[in-house]
């Protein structure tokens, strides 16, 4: 039977939501709202070594709100819409600081192949991203201000060993952003999803970014920074409450990075796949 | 009316060149992947592979007939296969007009000899054959429809829990249809809150459903009149279920099965238990063989169903059915059944057991369809031949077929594949989610 939609959302240092999975079906629509936060206190030096802020009882956190929307144009041919609204709070040198804004609008289409029996499917998303703000008005930017081009590979496979449902997925992102220091991003996506009593799901994940750029300047908000690697694991509870409804739960953990913070995210979303 | 896809094939016609040694493996592939070409012209691509080691030589013939036995055209090719080699001939083939042809390969080799059938189309949906729709048909039919109003369902609606799950509950329904005719249903509802399209199964002949789970539909699996309370007046000892009572159009038992196949969906609109979850506007029906042939009609005769899927619909254009079943040697069932009928009863022939079908054949409901239908069909059926199945299906109006699609599979017989079994649900969903709205025929 039909598998269930995912929705992976990227915060944080990855900025933005992706959603590259199976077609949501002709005609019908996915709406996706979402809320999460990310703390970190330390952060990881250009050589990867694990160091604190520079004085006691700074941090970073930030807070969004995020709605995606997409719409199945035929049956292999998904649009979608994806708009984060941030609230970014840092405290530097004792010092408290914060900002709201839109985040990067990312606005793409999506087109899935499937193989014989519908048990593998490969999918390409293109997205623009499109800032919803301007950086040279804000203390703690949200995002790099630059517009910029998403490219995602998603391959998925259901298994037929995994007799109660389920799939593994594999994903990778080129991310170019038309500035005069880019950056170029390099994202990839490994996915491992189990069903419990056919409702219920967990999946675990492991996410890893290169982010290349002739900038290599550090800063304790991670939205601004362009020379960068982070890898984070995570895992995530799906469980689905009304016919066409599902509720994830999320938790994930930065735990190797270069130039980036180090923190734990935690989030929540519910999908509806109407009608 | 196909989307253009890449039919894919249930496997290859005999093995792969990996087959075992001693033998000759064929391959037999038309120049379109699902066998349904545009132009009279038609090609094909045969392949023969040496698995001995010593040279093959003799013939390969290829003889084309139309689906009522006529041969139209024929091409022999001298074959010389080296051992544990190959050899490819390009037969093409002029065929005189739209249908279903058949083409037969005679292979005679050194120490090999092999038949191979395989069918293909040409535009198809072009076949039109006549209608034989008796000038009483609609009142026919609305007089069935008015009797079975009548009729106190006297609905019974019990829990199964032996057959419930942690995730579905599954319930008996009992109701009472034409005749005071006593049937029955599987009704599978998911745990899980909401409202939910329906999903109304129809059976196969003799068969016997059970429930149906699936997640975002609830499904209800009927199973119609047994035929064991039926008065079955000529002859009384009949106990083949398509013949009971088929001397009189009024008393054929397929006036109470289409009729219990409407009561079916009654039993969605008259429930008030569960109407908080039933989507009554998002009723979808389906069937494989008989069950395809009874979910067209129920989607003819009842403008409450917004989507028909239907595998191998059985007794579709019954007179060409009869003339393409007749060509046929020793006759399979149902022409098997009709012929013993005729020859105990002595009074009845074809055209008098023709004179009821045109009552319940399929083609004569189509028009009044209102809704998309999806089919799907193996071109070596015998039991449902695909111009019998395309002449019901050309007969959709246009506002329907323009909805509607089909797929053919040009190595199965009485059955579709796997990939279009799981295409069934996803087309459901996606013409559920934006159901046809009536319209006047």
């Amino acid at each position: 039977m039909r598998k269930l939609v995912i929705l992976f959302t990227l915060i944080c240092c990855f900025n933005n939501a992706t959603f590259a999975g199976w077609p949501i079906g002709k005609g019908r629509t996915l709406l996706v709202p979402g809320y999460g936060t990310f703390f970190g206190n330390q952060y990881f030096d250009k050589d990867g070594k694990v160091k604190s802020f520079p004085y006691e009882g700074d941090y970073f956190k930030s807070y969004y709100l995020s709605f995606l929307f997409g719409h199945g144009v035929s049956r292999r041919l998904d649009f979608l819409v994806s708009i984060p609204y941030i609230v970014q709070q840092s405290k530097q040198a004792g010092k408290f600081i914060e900002s709201r804004n839109f985040g990067d609008a990312m606005i793409g289409f999506a087109y899935s192949k499937e193989n014989r029996n519908y048990t593998r499917f490969f999918t390409t998303q293109v997205s623009a991203i499109i800032p919803l703000y301007k950086n040279s008005y804000t203390i703690l930017p949200v995002g790099f201000g630059a517009n910029g081009i998403d490219v995602t590979f998603n391959y998925s496979q259901n298994p037929a060993s995994f007799k109660t449902g389920g799939y593994w997925m594999l994903q990778t992102s080129y991310r170019h952003y038309f500035d005069v220091d880019g950056p170029d991003q390099f994202l990839a996506r490994a996915a491992l999803c189990l069903v419990y009593k056919r409702f219920n799901q967990i999946i675990f994940s492991v996410d890893g970014i290169h982010s290349e750029s002739t900038n290599g300047s550090f800063d304790l908000n991670p939205k601004i920074v362009k020379n960068f690697d982070a890898v984070k694991a995570g895992i995530m509870l799906g469980r689905k409450i009304r016919r066409t409804v599902t509720l994830y739960v999320s938790g994930d953990y930065t735990f190797w990075g270069r130039n980036t913070l180090m923190g734990y995210g935690i989030s929540a979303n519910l999908t509806a796949r109407l009608p | 009316m196909s989307l253009g896809w890449q039919i894919i094939h249930a496997q290859a016609n005999h093995a792969d060149s990996s087959a075992d040694e001693g033998t000759v493996v064929i391959k037999l592939v038309p120049a379109r992947s699902n066998s349904i070409f545009k132009r009279n012209k038609v090609r094909y691509t045969a392949k023969f592979f040496n698995k001995y080691n010593e040279e093959q030589e003799g013939k390969a013939l290829f003889v084309v007939k139309t689906d009522k036995g006529k041969k139209i055209a024929q091409k022999q090719y001298a074959i010389k296969i080296s051992p544990q080699g190959l050899r490819i001939v390009h037969p093409k083939f002029v065929v005189p007009s739209e249908g279903f042809y058949e083409v037969t390969l005679m292979l005679n080799l050194t120490s090999y000899d092999d038949t191979v059938k395989t069918v293909f189309g040409v535009r198809p949906q072009q076949i039109n054959t006549p209608l034989h729709k008796p000038a009483d048909f609609d009142e026919f039919w609305k007089a069935a429809r008015k009797e079975l109003k009548a009729v106190n369902p006297n609905y019974k609606v019990t829990y199964d829990e032996a057959q419930s799950t942690s995730t579905h509950k599954v319930y008996l329904v009992e109701m009472t249809s034409l005749n005071q005719a006593r049937i029955h249903g599987w009704l599978t509802i998911p745990r899980i809150g909401g409202v939910y399209p329906i999903l109304i199964g129809y059976p196969g002949y003799r068969a016997v459903l059970k429930p149906l789970f699936a997640d975002e539909i609830i499904t209800f699996q009927l199973n119609i009149r047994s035929g064991k309370t039926e008065e079955v007046e000529f002859p009384q000892s009949e106990t083949e279920y398509l013949l009971y009572n088929i001397h009189d159009k009024k008393k054929y038992i397929y006036r109470g099965v289409y009729m219990d196949c409407i009561r079916a969906i009654d039993f969605f609109t008259d429930n008030q238990t569960f109407k908080y979850i039933f989507d009554l506007n998002r009723i979808a029906v389906y069937g494989g063989s008989q069950g395809g042939s009874l979910a067209l009609v129920t989607s003819a005769m009842d403008s409450r169903v917004k989507a028909c899927v239907i595998d191998n619909p059985v007794f579709c254009d019954m007179h060409n059915f009869v003339e393409i079943a007749s060509s046929r040697k020793p006759y399979e069932f149902p022409m098997n059944k009709y012929k013993d009928y005729m020859s105990r009863t002595a009074t009845y022939s074809y055209k008098s057991i023709l004179e009821t079908m045109d009552y319940y054949d399929p083609q004569n409901f189509a028009e009044k369809i209102n809704c998309p239908v999806l089919l799907g069909l193996g071109l070596l059926d015998k039991l449902a031949p695909p111009a019998t199945i395309f002449a019901a299906f050309n007969k959709l109006s246009n506002t329907c077929k323009k909805q509607s699609e089909y797929y053919c599979f040009y190595e199965l017989g009485h059955e579709v594949t796997e990939r279009h079994l799981k295409f069934h649900y996803l087309w459901m969903m996606e013409k559920l989610a934006h159901p046809m709205k009536e319209f006047d025929n």
